[in-house]
């Protein structure tokens, strides 16, 4: 081949990253539009590290996913949030790093916080039935502040309680934060003080665990953002607020998203059991009627019977209006 | 095309005959096999920890032996003189390029399928068998390890052997960030800077167009139409290397 031929193959090879560059131009497009584009986001301190994993970010995630699993198992909790953090930036459509985030948080860590306190209440009150009467009368501020956070725990906890609505847990932050300005003054009374301690701790636990639950929900909200067009996170959080929070309120508002999307009967059941618990008992009718020919027709013929007949198909609902089981 | 076609042959005889190719592809297995340790998980984590690892391992251990395979084609020949047969041959230097072109495709295209047979037979095991996206994924990863090799054998017509491997490892890094070195573009006002970055960035090859793994093991579908223009993306990068190829070989004084 002359030089002048080997000069046109040249030209011809320079002449082709035209092409190529209005063909990159469609591809970035295409990777908008079928959402395949990376979304690194490039924190401070984690720039290189990001660069480098370039190609590789899910056994970047899968990495760190062990090392969550492994602080989970060590009960070291705060040690996961950066973790389920980077592995949602790593690969922010990764569905189960938000839902097992989020359960983690508001389900596991929650009641593993909320353990510790079983001991101390237990060791608070042999500590009380061992002192002396006068001790005793000098406790009673103690020993209430004491029963109103067990109360307060109770209500969030337990089956027929109130549950953590959001609307109301600016007002439970507010007790808690009050009982332990109460329990300062108690701090340099020599006796008292060690009982004032275990109440402060116990409410510092009661704190704790609002923080974990909002923490996990919170996390599900900002994984909802990343994929909004697909039922299972709107789910998750739909049944954290159902669930743990018996929050009926924002439990159906995400329930209702879930649902527009494709999803499986059992949202469409949930769904039904929310509005009924946020006395919306039409709606509900209107749902289990949905459900007359799917996999839970039976249950949706004795709901609809229930609730037209007796006001209440859901346990919680009807104990509370009295009814039996 | 016959002519080539020899060379090609010969290339591909001549890679399998190198012990790198069998412990690359060793190494690669055991990555691939250990994914299956993380049972601990729950199935649908180890699932897509087998995927990620899978897919990984194809990629790198891929370009590795895409990036070992073209650098032993040029020089290798060189080295042993063997070039100087070759060339007084009927054989034209375009047949020699174009030749090793495809044998070192040959080897990869066999290391790609090797490696996705032992993937896919993993994925039986866990009773999840393959669906069309993993084979999209599979297909866009081999288009990129035979853009990577021809691109070191592109260099290898005029570079060093030390040089071409650097460069290479480099641009395959490189060559996956780009478009975040175009969203860093897209903020900068500086005319000059954003317009040789423009140049840079339809210069360099954009490798991060094949990557899709990271988005088939959480479930995102890729159409046809992408695997399409990436596969299209490929293939003219590859007719750029090979003719860049073609035309640093007739400069060179062999």
């Amino acid at each position: 081949m002359n030089r002048k031929k080997n000069l046109i193959v040249l030209f011809v090879a320079l002449f082709l990253f035209i092409p190529l560059g209005l063909l990159q131009v469609k591809i970035n497009y295409t990777r908008t539009l079928e959402d395949l584009e990376g979304r690194l986001l490039l924190m401070p301190g984690q720039v290189a590290g990001s660069l480098v994993l370039g190609g590789f970010r899910g056994i970047a995630a899968d990495l760190l996913w062990l090392n969550i699993e492994d602080f989970w198992h060590k009960g070291q909790h705060y040690k996961m949030l950066p973790l389920l953090d980077s592995v949602s930036w790593l690969q922010p459509q990764y569905i189960t790093v938000w839902a097992i985030g989020g359960w983690h948080m508001a389900y596991n860590i929650y009641a593993n916080v909320g353990g510790k306190s079983d001991e101390l209440e237990k060791q608070l009150n042999e500590k009380i039935q061992g002192a002396g009467r006068g001790l005793q009368n000098a406790l009673k501020p103690i020993v209430k502040i004491s029963g109103e956070i067990h109360e307060l725990k109770e209500n969030c906890d337990s089956y027929n309680g109130r549950g953590m609505p959001e609307k109301d847990m600016p007002g439970l932050i507010a007790r808690l934060d009050n009982y332990k300005t109460s329990l300062e003054v108690f701090q340099k009374k020599g006796d008292i003080q060690p009982f004032a301690e275990t109440v402060m701790k116990l409410a510092d636990i009661a704190r704790e665990q609002l923080f974990w639950y909002t923490k996990g929900v919170t996390f599900l909200k900002k994984g909802v953002s990343y994929n909004p067009e697909k039922y299972d996170l709107y789910f998750e959080l739909g049944w954290t607020y159902f669930h743990k929070g018996k929050d009926y309120a924002n439990a159906t508002r995400y329930l209702e998203k879930a649902v527009r999307f494709p999803h499986p009967a059992y949202v469409d059941n949930v769904l039904a059991h929310a509005y009924e618990l946020n006395d919306e008992p039409d709606k509900a009718l209107k749902e289990w009627e949905k459900q007359l020919n799917g996999g839970f027709s039976s249950i949706a013929e004795r709901a609809i019977h229930a609730i037209k007949t007796e006001g209440a198909f859901n346990p919680r609902k009807r104990r509370m209006l009295g009814l039996g089981d | 095309m016959k002519k080539s076609w020899i060379i090609a042959l010969n290339t591909f005889n001549e890679s399998l005959r190198k012990k790198t190719f069998y412990i690359l592809l060793v190494v690669a297995l055991v990555v691939i096999g250990a994914s299956r340790f993380f049972s601990f998980l729950a199935a649908e984590d180890e699932l897509k920890m087998i995927k990620d690892v899978s897919f990984s391992t194809i990629e790198f251990f891929g370009a590795l032996i895409a990036i070992f395979t073209a650098l032993a084609a040029v020089s290798g020949e060189i080295e042993k003189r063997t070039i100087y047969t070759l060339l007084s041959k009927p054989i034209t230097r375009n047949n020699f390029i174009i030749g090793k072109l495809i044998g070192q495709s040959l080897i990869i295209l066999l290391n790609v399928l090797l490696m996705s047979i032992f993937f896919i037979v993993l994925l039986f095991i866990k009773k999840s068998p393959p669906d069309v996206q993993e084979f999209k994924t599979i297909f866009l990863l081999f288009v990129e390890l035979i853009l990577v090799g021809s691109i070191t054998l592109a260099v290898a017509t005029f570079a060093t052997d030390a040089f071409n491997l650097i460069f290479s490892f480099f641009l395959y890094i490189v060559g996956h960030l780009t478009s975040y070195g175009q969203q860093l573009l897209e903020r900068t006002e500086n005319f000059i800077v954003k317009r040789l970055g423009g140049l840079l960035y339809t210069t360099i090859p954009n490798y991060e167009n094949f990557n899709i793994k990271d988005k088939v093991v959480v479930g995102v579908d890729v159409s046809w139409k992408y695997v399409g223009q990436t596969t299209l993306y490929g293939i003219i990068y590859i007719t750029i290397a090979v003719l860049i190829g073609i035309y640093f070989f007739h400069k060179r004084e062999v």
